[in-house]
């Protein structure tokens, strides 16, 4: 069709023609669209309003790692590492707990068989599963519980139920976490700064690209990511031994809360604070316990401050020394190894060190 | 002399399910078996849907003598490319488009390294390969300007009759009750990301509603992937006294798209940066006239079935949108020729192309 006969073309013509003649005919104020432009800029800088500075330059290079995931079903209780004092009774619990779940889980079965034959095979079934799943959950929360232990222990803290499990445990020495570094909690302060809140807007950028659905953040401080994550339209809770008890921060201990979370409930999860003073097996309890949380396509931000010292190029002898933040490559190696994939690294610092780099955070995508 | 491969094979970093490109990559599985060759699927993750469909990309055979070539499917910045360019066999790029950086890193600085990688691999790819394969012409020309010696274009592989699923009733009725009140709906899908301009669709609506309809409704339909920049546009909603009249509809079901785009009067698009923008096409699927910024690929994914703008300034989009919604005859028009470009993007012609593609080359370098 030639030019100027086409309907379309034509009324693109006269819709350009008569934009002109709207913006220049009084019917709107003058620098009606460069005020709409400003406004929109003014709340783009505007920190308090998005609860961010927008600062490419201050957000350096991420590093990416990716893992292969490992053949064969992850346990969380595997190869356990040197367990001492409270985390050793701790974690002797958790294994007589799942060899009794097990074991009685086997003897159900059996009286089941015998008595009631092959009619009641269906109940025998799910008797397994919920045994196994038992089983699972005692073994995961007595690693979780071993830690627990150390580090209350080391603050010079006590309960009633770690003097069950251990009178007259003593007192372990206190992690020695790198000079000048902020505990990666702050991330969840009302105003966190620096490299807190350049990890805290790549945890919610992360948070971004999962399926949707409830966020939990472990140890989430006064809660300020988790009023951000509310925000931006989730479903945000927040669990804090410390925080003030309001209607989305729950105070309690944080990896217990995760604890009782439904398998496969949550949609997102960032773990902060409790990252960082994890034995290796515990970490795997960890690992093991937002995989089994989160939902398919669901994102677990681990954040945690960095364990930098003379080592620091090597992760193996970094990561031996138990109760000290991990480093990010233990992290993506556990995530990888519990079904995890699409596995980033933030470093504030870009590699630099430096306060800037005190705090660093891991993404990953439950697969 | 080359012989035809036995096998080609698909690279593709990440897979799942209700994902564009990844559905692309089956069909393209189906039609390269369909062809006589044995065709394997090698991912670095992928959505538990797959399982037993997709393999671990360490599991990607390397067949000395030719036998194998590789089609890597590429839409990010990734180790997968690397594992590709390292392969012995032939090597063919099927090209979705990546977001040049510029685009995206003042909200999201890791997504613009992350893209700033995707295109230089993809450069790096150029002389390895034997054909790249772009999914529109600007994806193709940008191919050739990385200096690929052979492109072709095969549109993407995608199934608009899958749309016409069960309407989502609760959505439907709420959408209906509105509209019978008063006011006309303005609709756009995408991820909340910076290239996809949300803010530009806000400040069109904005003068939409101060200059010609004041009951008028803004549906924007998308996951918020980048929490900060969705949280801009919303708050700058606020700020300019429009928030009630915006739904930010998030992330929804194919159920409760369909009821959007049933209930929509008028598709508003004023991206950046569209390397095909597939919620065009399905607009038109459903007889949704289509205002759009004309960059990218957009002028040629909507060609002369939409109201395809030089500029995006708010008076200019909120008068075409006006125009559309007023003019009957130009609305008519609109509406049928939508209908007719989508029907051409059916599933057995994008096979087809894909076909051809592979076949021409097979042909060249024979």
């Amino acid at each position: 069709m030639a030019p100027g006969t086409d309907v379309v073309a034509d009324a693109i013509s006269e819709i350009v023609a008569e934009a002109g003649r709207l913006r220049g005919g009084g019917r709107l104020p003058a620098g009606y669209e460069d005020d709409l432009e400003r406004q929109f800029t003014s709340v783009a800088q505007d920190p308090e309003a998005l609860g961010r500075a927008v600062d490419a330059g201050a957000l350096s290079r991420p590093q990416a790692y990716r893992f292969r995931r490992p053949d064969g079903p992850a346990q969380p209780d595997d190869r356990p590492g040197e367990r001492r004092g409270l985390g050793q009774m701790a974690a002797g619990a958790s294994r007589r707990s799942l060899r009794t779940a097990r074991g009685a889980s086997r003897r159900g079965a059996t009286v089941a068989r015998r008595v009631a034959g092959p009619r009641l095979r269906s109940l025998e079934r799910q008797t397994l599963d919920q045994a196994g799943r038992l089983a699972e959950a005692i073994a995961t929360r007595g690693q979780v519980t071993a830690d627990h232990a150390r580090r209350l222990a080391s603050s010079g803290g006590s309960s009633g139920r770690l003097d069950r499990l251990s009178p007259g445990g003593r007192t372990l020495p206190a992690a020695t976490p790198a000079a000048g570094s902020p505990r990666s909690a702050a991330i969840g302060s009302t105003e966190p700064d620096g490299p807190a809140a350049m990890v805290a807007d790549w945890a919610l950028e992360r948070l971004g690209r999962g399926s949707g659905g409830r966020v939990l953040h472990v140890e989430c401080a006064e809660g300020g990511l988790v009023r951000r994550m509310a925000a931006v339209g989730y479903e945000a809770t927040g669990a804090d031994p410390a925080a003030d008890t309001s209607e989305s921060i729950l105070r309690g201990g944080a990896l217990e809360r995760l604890g009782v979370e439904r398998r496969s409930s949550l949609g997102g999860l960032v773990l902060s604070g409790v990252t960082e003073e994890v034995s290796p097996a515990s970490a795997r309890a960890i690992a093991h316990l937002a995989s089994s949380r989160l939902r398919p396509g669901g994102v677990v931000v681990i954040v945690s401050a960095h364990p930098r010292r003379p080592s620091d190029d090597d992760p193996i002898t970094s990561d031996l020394t138990r109760r000290r933040p991990l480093h990010p490559v233990t992290w993506c190696h556990l995530l990888a190894r519990y079904g995890f994939g699409e596995i980033t690294v933030f470093d504030p610092s870009g590699g630099a060190g430096g306060a800037t780099g005190a705090l660093y955070a891991v993404a990953g995508r439950r697969a | 002399m080359t012989s035809r491969p036995v096998r080609i094979d698909q690279v593709i970093p990440s897979i799942v399910e209700r994902d564009a490109v990844s559905h692309h990559t089956l069909e393209a599985q189906h039609v390269l078996r369909s062809m006589g060759f044995v065709s394997e699927i090698f991912a670095d993750n992928w959505g538990p849907g797959l399982n037993g469909r997709v393999h671990p990309l360490a599991e990607l055979p390397r067949e000395p003598g030719g036998g194998q070539w590789v089609c890597y499917q590429a839409s990010i910045g990734s180790p997968a490319a690397e594992v590709v360019a390292a392969h012995p066999g032939r090597k063919i790029v099927n090209y979705h488009n990546i977001t040049p950086a510029e685009h995206v890193e003042a909200w999201m600085p890791s997504l613009g390294e992350e893209v700033r990688l995707g295109r230089r691999q993809l450069a790096e790819l150029a002389p390895l390969c034997e054909l790249g394969i772009g999914v529109s012409r600007y994806n193709a020309a940008e191919l050739d300007a990385w200096g690929y010696r052979r492109t072709a274009v095969a549109p993407l592989m995608m199934d608009l009759s899958a749309l016409d699923v069960t309407v989502d009733p609760r959505l439907r009725a709420e959408l209906e009750v509105a509209k019978e009140t008063a006011g006309s709906d303005w609709l756009f899908v995408g991820q909340m990301l910076p290239h996809k301009a949300h803010q530009d669709v806000v400040k069109a609506f904005a003068c939409f509603l101060d200059l010609f309809d004041p009951n008028a409704r803004l549906h924007l339909v998308g996951r918020p992937s980048c929490s900060p920049y969705a949280l801009a546009v919303r708050r700058f909603a606020e700020a300019i006294g429009i928030a009630a009249a915006v739904d930010f509809a998030g992330s929804v079901s194919a159920a409760e798209l369909s009821a959007y785009y049933l209930a929509a009067d008028v598709l508003v698009c004023c991206s950046e940066h569209e390397g095909f923008c597939a919620p065009l096409l399905e607009a038109m699927h459903y007889g949704v006239p289509v205002v759009a910024y004309g960059t990218a690929a957009v002028p040629e994914t909507v060609l002369d079935a939409g109201i395809v703008l030089g500029s995006k300034t708010p008076v200019l989009v909120a008068t075409a949108a006006e125009r559309v919604l007023s003019d009957p005859v130009l609305r008519a028009v609109l509406i049928d020729r939508g209908r007719e470009r989508a029907r051409e993007f059916t599933l057995e012609a994008a096979r087809q192309g894909f076909s051809d593609a592979i076949e021409q080359l097979l042909a060249t370098v024979s």
